[in-house]
């Protein structure tokens, strides 16, 4: 009974105040984006992960900001993030297109042309 | 309201918005490029030399000045470069880009904090995705896709280690991490976090495990931007960052001798070394060949920079400028040997020196100086680097370095016989070399290289112990 | 439970199913979904102005990207199919992982140290904060529009010209 209840407390300590538990997380998204990114030769699931690796580096982000009491500045640099995050994905998705448009293949390692 | 430094990072950018706008003009995109490009360059110098006297002019202050000088230096040679060799005609995006990017890599130089290093590294990456795929050829969208692959990653590990540093310092100016470092005597979080942003700084920089988008890129890209590439973008958005992560480790760490990171950044750097030698033997393609010597001058430079030391630390930074020169000239030369004949095959061609003797003689000033021959400026850094290595006592790392620059003397040897001297082969009779804006560049590039490695003593004085002055 | 946690472990869920999916469509829903998501938890943590952005620009016009290049390149998806195996032992690699975390946590610790003693910012509004202590970011964002900008217009542009 003693160890349910201790269970419970556990979970409910992991609020946003909780450094390291949403450290823990953010470790954990990273940790998907990356694998996503290494693994995956087509382009879209690239940015798919990259999308996911940096949605955990701002969930890292904000857990900081709000245990030291500067969760504006995290918000600035946050709205920094996301508008420069859209022009990337945003151009890989345009040079996905052209590449399909010419070669009908997204893989990196698989286009025609360049030699070892 | 807008600090100093601002100045070069808008100015180029309000030109590129005024080029956008004169996409269909012949001329008008190129002139306005390299008259800004060329007036940031002088004020760039003026405010150094007027800067150079100052109590508070040293270390990193130095080195982004530096920097700058050759950002700016790089860029003008580009731009009066592409403004003869761009064929296209949307002239208008084309210098807008290059204006651009100048920003973006003054931008990441005179940061003084890693967001603001993160965002303007992002604006060069897109940058350089555009310009290597400028042209709409599969093999340019090819490159320019397996930049985008490796750079993103790099990109999600950079944005990740300052996510750490901003749980760790609450800040993420290098200002707060020094202070952290001053406050506290542990630094093994501190180290934590450098070495992971040091792992995307080398992918950035194309270092030797992580190499396998720069030849692809350098080799897709036209001429004028390949020279951009190699000659200052790979340098500004890897190397340079990452000798400013090194500076801090040895700050934390107080030296080479407790410093893991700084170590194992080092035998990356020897790896790079010898391989990129090794593997430019082998090369069938000039500018592939050029890619693998970037490779293993990168090495080079970042042993340097890890190793920390005031000495090696100057061998560094004159490294780059260095490298920026003789492999922007390398690419020019490139340039021109494609433009007269169509093909940049070694194999396909002998004896251009006949044909194309100012093309010849310059790439051979290039070559020696990479390689390291003494009247050239190469000698000097890579002297500083060796000899630093040595009074470190990496007595083996020292050989390595100098056997490699030995092998870089070979292959480059080997690409001269074959290419531009020796008994000229029959289907280079018809070409010819004229045309002023193509060899302008190398000319001066060439004196720039005899001339720093001369006046050497004018270079140290200046440029290289006010930078170093702190850290003795 | 705390609704902290259950946003997380949601949020964990929805990006193993973006990852996963075996069509880009799919994969372009669960991440506006992750999005969503994480603008909750920025509202839940007084940092409204971030979470609107996020739902704006991430949940909206990403999504809507990804979504019209799924379409503009209907054959590419077999090669999103045929990989898709690669991903079959993610779920089982994420756990092996966190356990490692967890067992070494006590080599993380010092990342927590001291971050409570944080200075306290001089500003206080998001846009004095952008606008002042921001500026060279701010230049960064302006530069990376214009970089943005001009790369839809080549890449979109015209045919062969050289």
């Amino acid at each position: 009974m003693n160890s349910v209840s201790g269970f419970f407390a556990y979970l409910s300590a992991c609020g946003l105040e909780n450094l390291q538990f949403n450290y823990f997380a953010a470790v954990m998204m990273f940790f998907i984006g990356v694998y996503t990114m290494a693994a995956s030769r087509n382009l879209i699931r690239l940015l798919i992960g990259l999308e996911i690796s940096s949605k955990g580096c701002m969930l890292a982000f904000i857990a900081a900001g709000s245990a030291a009491g500067n969760i504006q500045l995290v918000q600035a640099l946050l709205i920094l993030m996301i508008s420069v995050e859209a022009v990337v994905v945003s151009s890989g998705l345009i040079l996905i297109i052209r590449a399909f448009r010419q070669q009908g293949n997204i893989d990196p390692t698989k286009l025609s042309g360049l030699k070892g | 309201m807008i600090a100093p430094e601002n100045i070069f990072v808008i100015i180029p950018l309000a030109a590129a918005i005024v080029c956008a706008f004169l996409n269909k003009k012949k001329s008008a995109p190129a002139i306005l490029a390299n008259a800004v490009i060329a007036a940031c360059l002088l004020f760039c110098v003026i405010s150094f030399f007027e800067r150079l006297g100052d109590d508070w002019f040293y270390g990193e202050v130095v080195l982004s000045s530096f920097m700058l000088i050759i950002i700016y230096l790089i860029a003008a040679a580009v731009a009066f470069f592409a403004a003869f060799a761009a064929t296209t005609k949307r002239r208008g995006s084309y210098f807008a880009i290059m204006l651009v990017i100048t920003a973006g890599m003054a931008g990441v130089v005179c940061a003084k904090d890693f967001f603001t290093l993160y965002v303007y590294i992002e604006v060069v990456s897109v940058c350089s995705y555009a310009l290597i795929s400028f042209y709409n050829r599969p093999k340019s969208t090819e490159g320019a896709m397996r930049y985008f692959y490796l750079s993103s990653i790099a990109s999600a590990i950079l944005l990740f280690s300052i996510s750490m540093l901003f749980m760790h310092t609450g800040a993420t100016s290098y200002d707060a991490l020094v202070q952290k470092i001053l406050a506290q005597n542990d630094g093994a979080a501190l180290n934590i976090i450098l070495a992971v942003m040091a792992l995307a700084f080398m992918i950035k920089s194309g270092l030797f495990p992580f190499h396998s988008w720069t030849p692809d890129a350098y080799e897709s890209a036209t001429s004028p931007v390949s020279a951009l590439l190699a000659g200052i973008v790979t340098k500004v958005v890897g190397t340079y960052a990452l000798v400013v992560v090194c500076m801090l480790l040895s700050i934390i760490n107080f030296g080479i001798e407790n410093n893991p990171i700084g170590r194992a950044v080092m035998w990356f750097g020897l790896a790079s070394i010898i391989f990129g030698a090794l593997n430019a033997q082998e090369q069938k393609d000039f500018k592939r060949m050029l890619a693998y010597s970037s490779i293993s001058q990168m090495g080079y430079i970042t042993i340097a920079a890890a190793l920390a030391t005031p000495l090696a630390m100057a061998g560094a930074v004159f490294h780059m400028f260095n490298h920026a020169a003789f492999k922007s000239l390398l690419f020019f030369c490139a340039g021109n040997v494609k433009r007269a004949t169509g093909s940049t095959e070694i194999d396909s061609m002998s004896g251009l020196q006949t044909k194309m003797p100012h093309t010849a003689w310059t790439a051979t000033i290039a070559m020696l100086s990479t390689a390291g021959l003494p009247p050239f400026s190469g000698f000097w850094s890579k002297f500083f680097i060796i000899a630093a290595l040595w009074q470190a006592g990496f007595y083996g790392m020292a050989s390595a370095a100098l056997f490699a620059s030995v092998l870089t003397l070979a292959y480059f040897l080997k690409l001269q016989r074959g290419m531009f001297f020796g008994k000229p082969s029959e289907n280079i009779s018809d070409i010819e070399e004229k045309n002023f804006g193509f060899l302008t560049p190398c000319f001066v590039f060439s004196f720039i290289i005899i001339a720093a490695g001369l006046y050497f003593p004018f270079i140290y004085d200046n440029f290289l112990s006010p930078f170093i002055r702190v850290l003795q | 439970m705390s609704l902290h946690l259950f946003l997380v472990i949601s949020m964990i869920l929805c990006s193993l199913a973006a990852v996963m999916a075996k069509r880009t469509i799919h994969a372009a829903i669960f991440l506006a979904l992750v999005s969503i998501i994480l603008a909750t938890i920025m509202f839940t943590a007084q940092a409204p102005w971030a979470g609107a952005v996020e739902l704006s620009v991430c949940a909206g016009l990403i999504t809507v990207l990804f979504a019209s290049t799924a379409s503009m390149i209907g054959r590419g998806e077999s090669y999103a199919k045929r990989e898709s195996k690669i991903f079959r032992f993610l779920p089982l690699g994420l756990i092996i992982f966190g356990v490692i975390i967890l067992c070494c946590g006590d080599f993380f610790e010092p990342l927590f140290a001291n971050t409570h003693n944080a200075a306290a910012p001089s500003l206080t509004t998001v846009g004095d904060i952008i606008w002042k202590l921001r500026t060279p970011d701010l230049i960064g964002q302006l530069c990376i529009f214009v970089a943005g900008v001009l790369t839809v217009r080549t890449m979109l542009g015209e045919g062969k010209d050289e």
